[in-house]
C-alpha cells in the first residue's frame, strides 16, 4: 500500500510511481483500466477476523485468510479460506405474541441438530428461533492474461454449513480498448446448493403444530386439516445462475467509473425451511392459533443495475460512491446507495467514515400473518422479514495503517440499524468490527 | 416517496461535495487520459475493490439481512445464512 502525499513524498516514491507509469504502457495491468497493483509485486497474504453482533440475535465470528500468489506469465492464483461460527436467535416469521412470555405453542423445529425453539436465553419468545451454525467455504480462482487486451478468470467455490452445502463455479472475460481507459467485462456463474435440514424439508403452507393446543386448534379454518400429518421431503436442492456484463471507464486522471447490469436466475427449492407463519384469529384480538411452514415460488429472477465510481479528489482524499437499483420478479425492488470518504491524514495513515443506505420494498406475497377466516390459502406466503418492506442505515469508521512498504494493518467499525414497516419486529441493531492484515511478498 | 426524495437529495449532496474540490466538471470531467498519466489510477486505493477482505464480509452480511445482493460481479460461494 502506498499512500501518496505529495508534500511529504520521498523521492524514490516518486519513482515507484513513475515506474508503475512505465509499466502500464509496456506491460498493461491483468485486470483493466488502472494497474493492479503498484511495483512488481502481486503475491499477497491477508488475515480478516470479523465479528459481527445483533442486539438479542445473531452473532457471527468470521475467519477469512486470502492468498494471492503471482504465477508469473501474466497469472495471478487466489484463495480465500472463510470460517465462520454462528449463534444466536433469529426472527422465525412467527407474531410476537400480545404479552411477553407467552409460549402456548410450541414449535416442533424443522431442522435437526442445528436448531432450537425456545430454549434458554429467549424464553417465551416464540417468535425466535435459536440456533448455532458454522460454515467453512473455500474459493479458488486463476486469472490470466488472455492476449494483450483480453484477460480471463475461472473460480470454483465450495462452502459447507451443518444444514447447508454450495458448489460453484464461475468465468470472467475482461476486454480493455481505448488506450486501456475503457474496458467491457462479461461474466456468468453457476451455484449449485442444497439446504440440508435434519428432518428433511417440510411442505410449505403444511401445518407445523397439529398436535398441540388441541383448544387453539378448536377455531381452526376449514382447510387446516389436522389428520393430515405434515409431510416431510428430502433435501431442497436450487440451482442459481448470475450472469454480468459492464464497461469501467477512466474519466480523467484521477476518476475511474464503473456501470454493471446483472441478470440471475434461482431455481429449485427457494423456501426457508425454518422460516414459518402465524395463521391469527382477528376475532380473538389476533391470537395466533395456529403455525404453517412458509412457501415460496420455486423460480426467482433478479436484475440489478450497479453504478460505481471512485475520485481521488486531492492526494489526500479519495472518495468512492455506489448505487444499486435492484428489482426481481417476486415484486422486491431495492435502493442502495454506498459511499467511503478516504483521508490520508499522515503518511501511512488514513480514516476512512462509510456510510450505506438500503430501502427495500416487500416480495408480493410477503404477509406478517394469515387471516384464519380466509376460505383458502394462498397460493405463496412468507413472514421472512427480509422479504418485507425495510430501511438498513449502517455508519461505520476505519483506520488503516501501512506497515513498513509491505504491511497493512486496519480496522474498522460499524453500526447497522434495520427498521421494519408492515412487520410487527422491533428494529435491529448490530455491531460489526473487522481487523485486517495484508502483507504483500 | 418522501424516503425517495431524502435519498436523492443524500446522493446529490455527496456528489457534490466530491465534485467541490475539482476542476469545473468535478470528478466527471471526461479526459482520454494517457498511458502515463495512469500513476494516480494506479494506486491501490483507486481500484473498484480496494479492500476485498472487507468488502467479501459486507456482502455477506447484507446478503443475510436484505433480499437484494449483488451487481459488482459473478463468483464467490453460497449461503444459507439465517
Amino acid at each position: 500500500m502506498q499512500l501518496i502525499d505529495k508534500k511529504s513524498q520521498p523521492k524514490p516514491k516518486v519513482r515507484n510511481a513513475l515506474m508503475v507509469a512505465t509499466c502500464t504502457v509496456l506491460s498493461g495491468s491483468l485486470s483493466s483500466v488502472a494497474a493492479e497493483e503498484e511495483e512488481n509485486t502481486l503475491s499477497s497474504i491477508g488475515l480478516s477476523t470479523f465479528y459481527y453482533s445483533e442486539e438479542n440475535r445473531v452473532s457471527v465470528n468470521t475467519t477469512h485468510v486470502a492468498i494471492e500468489n503471482d504465477l508469473g506469465d501474466e497469472t495471478l492464483l487466489r484463495a480465500n479460506f472463510v470460517y465462520d461460527t454462528i449463534t444466536g436467535a433469529s426472527p422465525n416469521g412467527r407474531i410476537i405474541p400480545a404479552q411477553a412470555g407467552d409460549s402456548s405453542i410450541p414449535f416442533t423445529s424443522a431442522s435437526g441438530f442445528s436448531v432450537n425453539v425456545n430454549s434458554s436465553g429467549n424464553t417465551g419468545q416464540v417468535w425466535l428461533t435459536e440456533f448455532t451454525d458454522k460454515r467453512a467455504a473455500i474459493d479458488l480462482s486463476l486469472e490470466k492474461s488472455l492476449s494483450r487486451m483480453l484477460t480471463g478468470t475461472v473460480e470454483g467455490s465450495y462452502s459447507s454449513e451443518n444444514d447447508f452445502v454450495s458448489y460453484g463455479a464461475a468465468g470472467t472475460v475482461a476486454w480493455d480498448m481505448n488506450q486501456r481507459n475503457t474496458t467491457i467485462t462479461a461474466g456468468l456463474a453457476v451455484l449449485s446448493e442444497s439446504v440440508r435440514p435434519g428432518a428433511g424439508t417440510p411442505k410449505g403452507l403444511a401445518i407445523s403444530n397439529c398436535n398441540d393446543t388441541p383448544a387453539a386448534l378448536a377455531s381452526r379454518p376449514a382447510w387446516a386439516n389436522c389428520n393430515i400429518t405434515s409431510p416431510r421431503f428430502g433435501n431442497g436442492s436450487k440451482r442459481v445462475i448470475d450472469s454480468v456484463i459492464g464497461v469501467t471507464q477512466v474519466l480523467n486522471e484521477r476518476t475511474v467509473t464503473q456501470l454493471n447490469y446483472s441478470y440471475g436466475v434461482s431455481l429449485g427449492y427457494l423456501t426457508d425451511p425454518y422460516k414459518l407463519i402465524s395463521v391469527v384469529d382477528y376475532e380473538l384480538d389476533g391470537e395466533e392459533v395456529i403455525i404453517l411452514y412458509e412457501k415460496r415460488p420455486d423460480e426467482r429472477a433478479r436484475n440489478s443495475i450497479y453504478w460505481k465510481t471512485i475520485s481521488q479528489l486531492s492526494p489526500k482524499k479519495v472518495v468512492d460512491f455506489s448505487y444499486r437499483y435492484f428489482w426481481d420478479d417476486w415484486g422486491i425492488r431495492s435502493h442502495t446507495i454506498d459511499y467511503n470518504y478516504r483521508y490520508d491524514y499522515a503518511p501511512k495513515n488514513y480514516l476512512q467514515p462509510h456510510l450505506r443506505y438500503n430501502l427495500q420494498s416487500n416480495a408480493d406475497f410477503f404477509q406478517k400473518a394469515i387471516d384464519a377466516s380466509v376460505n383458502s390459502l394462498p397460493e405463496y406466503a412468507s413472514a421472512d422479514y427480509r422479504l418485507g418492506k425495510l430501511a438498513t442505515y449502517s455508519i461505520g469508521i476505519k483506520y488503516g495503517k501501512a506497515l513498513g512498504d509491505n504491511g497493512l494493518f486496519a480496522m474498522r467499525a460499524t453500526y447497522i440499524l434495520q427498521r421494519y414497516r408492515g412487520v410487527d419486529l422491533p428494529d435491529m441493531r448490530a455491531l460489526v468490527y473487522q481487523g485486517t492484515f495484508t502483507f504483500k511478498f | 416517496m418522501r424516503i425517495l426524495l431524502r435519498s436523492s437529495l443524500l446522493l446529490s449532496f455527496l456528489i457534490l461535495s466530491g465534485c467541490s474540490t475539482l476542476k469545473p466538471g468535478g470528478m466527471f470531467a471526461f479526459d482520454k487520459v494517457k498511458p502515463w498519466h495512469k500513476a494516480l489510477l494506479a494506486e491501490e486505493r483507486m481500484q473498484l475493490n480496494p479492500y476485498p477482505l472487507e468488502n467479501s464480509a459486507n456482502q455477506k452480511v447484507y446478503y443475510s439481512r436484505e433480499s437484494a445482493n449483488g451487481g459488482q460481479g459473478v463468483g464467490g460461494g453460497g449461503c444459507g445464512c439465517n
